[in-house]
């Protein structure tokens, strides 16, 4: 379903290229970019997928040689208010 | 360059806007002791693909003071394990800023950060930092992801997604 429409900026060759699958496969441009961008969102997966994998564990090794010498008391859910650890300040929300 | 006319549909979010405590709890984790909650943010986050994991330029900002400034000095890290832990971030920053994606608050974002922040200074606090992840989340789509239970609660009153277990 369409709803919306929004303004693209695109190159007169590549508008060419699209103006020409366009007339070939019989359909009109908006469906041509849908299938191209779907295909191209496709494509791109396995390849997200391998960066993650190589991401995930080259942090994980550094991550497990950091060790620091003692656990320390980090609760994501205070963070804000260990910022208070910068500097004292007089103001209390 | 040519003008034209693209029919969208409605917009998924398929951009995950990642808090500081979420960046902060990935790169601690084996040096706190996790509650389950915290282990599930933990998995659902290494789940989320490079390109997207939205990073704001304010978010690494306030990630960069806490692991330098606020880390060593709140836990009193020796020396050695300041090193560690510097060494660490700096690795971290740096992939973040190569990999995933990175983006500035527009004038129109900031302003609506500015309206969060007043509405709620006298009620219930929260950091201009967080009014700004509220209003880039809202402004742009994107899914919310932060272990702050006070502002996913903020963000579920004004129809942001949050990214939870």
């Amino acid at each position: 379903m369409y709803y919306m429409y929004r303004a693209v900026n695109i190159s007169e060759e590549t508008y060419k290229q699209l103006q020409r699958l366009a007339m070939q496969l019989n359909k009109p441009k908006a469906q041509v970019v849908e299938v191209l961008v779907k295909e191209y969102g496709e494509g791109r997966k396995e390849q997200e997928k391998e960066k993650l994998e190589k991401f995930n564990k080259e942090m994980e090794a550094k991550m497990k040689a950091l060790k620091l010498s003692k656990k320390i008391p980090f609760d994501p859910d205070t963070m804000d208010e260990d910022f208070a650890a910068l500097a004292d300040t007089d103001w209390t929300p | 360059m040519l003008h034209w006319l693209i029919r969208t549909g409605r917009p998924k979010s398929l951009m995950y806007l990642i808090d500081t405590n979420i960046h902060t709890a990935y790169l601690l984790q084996e040096d706190f002791e996790k509650d389950d909650l915290t282990k599930k943010y933990l998995a659902l986050y290494k789940e989320i693909t490079l390109a997207e994991r939205v990073v704001p330029d304010f978010i690494l900002g306030e990630f960069e003071t806490f692991i330098m400034h606020v880390a060593p000095s709140r836990f009193q890290l020796n020396p050695e394990d300041k090193q560690k832990l510097k060494q660490l971030a700096l690795d971290y920053i740096r992939k973040l800023t190569d990999e995933c994606t990175i983006i500035v608050p527009e004038v129109k974002t900031v302003q609506r950060a500015r309206d969060i922040f007043f509405e709620n200074v006298h009620t219930h606090y929260m950091s201009f930092v967080d009014c700004l992840l509220l209003a880039a989340a809202q402004h742009s789509g994107y899914s919310l992801m932060t272990k702050d239970k006070k502002l996913n609660d903020r963000a579920k009153e004004i129809d942001v997604v949050c990214y939870e277990p």
